[in-house]
């Protein structure tokens, strides 16, 4: 049954604020496959600002598809395939005459392994997205640059050797770097596909208290294959599974609390009581 | 939660960074530049070899038209009297490169054994930058070494010795003046031996260990090892390299001029001087007699051209297999044992 | 019955003396290598002194006189062929590595590798009838022209190569910044490609370096100073060779210290970047 860590949890954080500033994101009958291969098939979601939702999963259930689709980052590939709506702030980002390289700024990401640019240094890695963008904040720079850095509490470590190239710090750093380079263009909506995956257990640890600070002005979604980093860090959950045609379902989704004491679907139970047993 | 809507005083807000960055250029039209820029550097290659054929043909078309098919055939070359036969430089050119094949080929190919099996790991990358060296020699510079210590050597050792005992064959009669068809497909085995090593090794360091074991597990020597299983399976790659290796060996132009006689004329001995399609291009270009003499060196080099290119296709189709079948061109740190 | 548990003696022996043959293969290889090298090197530097190196070529039969404007010929005429090669052959290498799916991409790839087996002396044919007839004149132009065309190919697959490394999570990074593809190409992925870009130019420019037969009718070669393009030029290799059939000792002497300087050259920007390419697959 459910082992008692778990019927230990809180429930849910409350949002404590109402953001001027909130964008929601909805998933619409979002499919999506290379080629021939399905990769996920009708899935929607809703993504609600001031809250960390977590996409979990075996591996091969589509999840990094999942939000790949959601920055149009998918169809870079040369065979990509993408059917649905993706509708940030009400508005289909898929829809035709809609620039995919102005969705990308508006949406964040952050990979999986640790890449800062290498020839650029630590500095120029965060002013890195302004910049590329032909925006020149002049004077500002260094404080936005700051700002960024210090958000991920990084500042304190990187202050003397920002002319050092970024690729110079450990792995939970240059994720940091990652986070701080993703935030300083301000987006809307943050995603992370497993981001702590290459990390090990402290770096881990202080980018999900980031990630717990970040949702306060953000809408955050993580995938990640670590369940327990789901329960802790999560305020909704989503559960996926690939399906008979190898394309990705989701199977549940509800407050984390509540997914991993009490879940509805069967199947999500026993992926969770397998991982835990 | 104020801080995401007002801005500190002078710093942008992230509502104003937002709006920056909307308004800010999505790079259609540097997509699209950027994309005709490259994409006619492509273009480019396409258009150079359309324009070299291009014009070797125009202007090699007063000889192509006098002399018609009879000028691949035609043995005289007299441009005195205005009478223009390659079949002498073809015939130079395919013996002196059929030799190099003959006795470079053999050489490279154990070498490239010894590199691929016999010599320890950590000094594979040191021999076999070793061998690839001889191809970073200039041409010229082998010439040299070919007029002053390869011929000399020739005449005075080697080719007495070779006709003492192999007089009897045509191949080895006449007089012996150390430069000559012999001189010349010896320095073109030495220039195409880096080639043909280097492709030989990659293809057999891309055989899977496997074979070596399975043949190994049959009670096979080393050698039978190598020469069973390990060969066989990198055939084509080594193909590839010799093909390539006679590709080079056709094109070759100074230090063949150097040391090959320079004399027009079909013989069966090795030690008779010869002359080769890119050597009389060299030799007569600039002193050409007649317009004639001139388009009928161009169309020596479009024969050349034509030969070389054929060759040099085939070689990359075959080496472009091995490619796709997972060996690479690096001299790292090796597979194999 | 008994099976035998050792070879048959006729076996052995094959085994060993076969790979012993490779093994001499493998140094005679070796040995040939150092054996030019030696003479270049013992024979150079005997004619290898000041006069050789800063003094033009004196009149037929006269001893003394140098190279030096054949030396600072090579220069000129690899300076044009880089002008002329390289952009052309970066920005190809770029196309194929970044838009290299369709059917253009695989003949470019082809045709590209196909140029760089064609024989030297035909680039040569090539580049006089396209430069020296219409102008009517040799000219160093002419020769750095037919240089660049033959490092084009060779550059072109080298760039290639190198963009293609850079990782696809760099690109994908810039993406996801929402940096329009060009420059995630010019800004990102060309930077992080450049070292092996360089790598491989200057390994063209090596090779072009020693390239005498394309400027026999392009260059020409020229017994003074010439800082024209549109004159005849002289180059370290065209001199060697002009010298090395020469009838005159004293011109076989310069000939050798010339091919001292070229070897020392060519050597130098081989071996130099090969010791930078392991630095940085092995540790950099």
């Amino acid at each position: 049954m459910i082992p008692p860590i778990l019927a230990k949890m809180r429930p849910p954080e409350q949002s404590p604020l109402a953001l001027a500033d909130a964008h929601s994101l909805e998933t619409v009958r979002l499919s999506a496959g290379y080629g021939e291969r399905p990769a996920i098939r009708d899935v929607n979601l809703t993504f609600r600002p001031g809250q960390i939702t977590a996409i979990i999963g075996p591996s091969g259930c589509g999840k990094s598809t999942l939000i790949r689709c959601v920055n149009r980052l998918h169809e870079v590939t040369p065979s990509a395939r993408v059917a649905g709506q993706v509708l940030l702030d009400g508005a289909d980002v898929y829809a035709p005459g809609v620039d995919p390289v102005l969705v990308r700024r508006r949406i964040g990401m952050v990979f999986q392994r640790p890449n800062p640019f290498p020839t650029l240094s630590i500095f120029d890695n965060v002013a890195a997205g302004l910049r590329l963008n032909g925006i020149d904040p002049g004077k500002s720079l260094p404080d936005l640059v700051w700002e960024a850095l210090d958000r991920v509490v990084l500042w304190d470590e990187v202050k003397d050797k920002l002319r050092q190239p970024g690729t110079a710090l450990s792995g939970g750093q240059q994720q940091r770097l990652c986070i701080a380079r993703a935030l300083a263009v301000a987006p809307e909506v943050l995603l992370l596909d497993e981001p702590t995956a290459a990390l090990d257990p402290m770096a881990t640890l202080k980018i999900e208290e980031l990630l717990r600070e970040l949702k306060r002005d953000y809408t955050v979604v993580i995938v990640t294959h670590n369940m327990q980093q789901a329960a802790r860090v999560s305020d909704v959950t989503a559960f996926m599974l690939a399906g008979l045609d190898n394309a990705g379902v989701v199977v549940e989704v509800g407050p984390t609390h509540q997914i991993f004491t009490n879940p509805t679907d069967r199947r999500t139970e026993e992926y969770i009581t397998g991982r835990f047993g | 939660m104020t801080e995401t809507t007002v801005g500190r005083p002078g710093r942008p807000s992230p509502r104003e960074i937002r709006a920056a960055l909307g308004r800010a250029s999505t790079g259609r039209r540097g997509d699209a530049v950027w994309a005709i820029l490259v994409g006619g550097c492509a273009v480019g290659i396409l258009l150079l070899v359309l324009a070299i054929t291009t014009l070797m043909v125009v202007e090699s078309w007063p000889a192509v038209q006098r002399f018609g098919f009879g000028f691949i055939v035609g043995q005289r070359w007299d441009p005195v009297g205005g009478h223009f036969g390659a079949l002498p430089f073809l015939y130079g050119t395919v013996v002196s490169s059929v030799l190099a094949l003959l006795i470079g080929g053999p050489v490279a190919l154990g070498s490239a054994i010894a590199l691929s099996e016999l010599v320890p790991r950590q000094l594979r990358g040191l021999l076999s930058a070793l061998v690839e060296l001889l191809a970073a020699i200039p041409s010229v510079v082998y010439g040299l070494w070919g007029i002053f210590v390869l011929a000399p050597l020739l005449r005075s050792a080697v080719e007495p010795a070779l006709r003492t005992a192999l007089g009897f064959l045509p191949l080895f009669s006449g007089p012996a003046y150390g430069v000559g068809t012999l001189a010349g497909g010896l320095i073109l085995a030495i220039m195409i031996l880096p080639t043909i090593a280097a492709v030989s090794r990659d293809a057999l360091l891309a055989v899977p260990n496997d074979q070596r074991e399975a043949m190994l597990a049959l009670g096979a020597t080393h050698w039978e090892m190598v020469w069973g299983a390990v060969v066989p399976y990198a055939r084509t790659g080594i193909l590839g390299g010799f093909i390539l290796g006679l590709g080079r060996a056709l094109g070759e132009t100074m230090a063949v001029t150097m040391v090959i006689g320079n004399r027009p004329a079909i013989s069966a001995s090795l030690f008779a001087p010869s002359y080769t399609l890119a050597s009389v291009i060299a030799n007569e270009f600039t002193e050409a007699t007649s317009d004639l003499h001139l388009a009928a060196l161009v169309e020596i080099g479009l024969v050349l051209l034509g030969v070389a290119v054929v060759v040099n296709a085939l070689a990359r189709l075959l080496i472009w297999q091995i490619e796709r079948a997972g060996g690479s061109a690096a001299a790292g740190p090796g597979r194999g044992r | 019955m008994r099976t035998p548990l050792s070879i048959a003696w006729h076996r052995k022996v094959a085994n060993w003396l076969l790979l012993g043959l490779c093994l001499a293969a493998l140094g005679a290889a070796v040995a040939v290598l150092l054996a030019v090298l030696g003479y270049v090197t013992v024979q150079g530097a005997g004619g290898l002194n000041l006069d050789f190196l800063t003094n033009t070529p004196r009149p037929v039969g006269d001893s003394g006189g140098g190279m030096a404007n054949a030396i600072v010929g090579t220069l000129i005429l690899v300076g044009i062929a880089v002008v002329v090669g390289l952009p052309v052959g970066i920005g190809a290498g770029i196309y194929l590595a970044e838009y290299g799916r369709g059917r253009l991409a695989t003949v470019v790839r082809f045709v590209a590798d196909v140029l760089t087996g064609v024989p030297s002396i035909t680039i040569g044919l090539f580049a006089y009838a396209l430069l020296v007839v219409p102008l009517k004149s040799f000219s160093a132009f002419a020769g750095g022209f037919a240089l660049g065309v033959i490092m084009l190919p060779v550059v072109t697959r080298t760039t290639e190569e190198s963009v293609r490394l850079v990782p696809a999570s760099l690109r994908e990074a810039a993406l996801a910044l929402g940096v329009p593809r060009w420059k995630v190409i010019a800004r990102i992925a060309l930077p992080t490609a450049l070292s092996g870009i360089v790598t491989g130019a200057l390994l063209a420019v090596a090779r072009v370096a020693g390239e005498t037969a394309p400027l026999l009718f392009t260059a020409f070669g020229n017994q003074f100073w010439s800082w024209s393009l549109r004159q005849p030029i002289a180059a370290l290799p065209l001199q060697i060779f002009v010298y090395a059939i020469s009838p005159y000792d004293d011109w076989h002497r310069q000939a050798w210290a010339g091919s001292l300087v070229l070897v020392g050259l060519v050597l130098l920007l081989s071996i130099g970047m090969r010791l930078v390419v392991r630095r940085q697959r092995y540790g950099g």
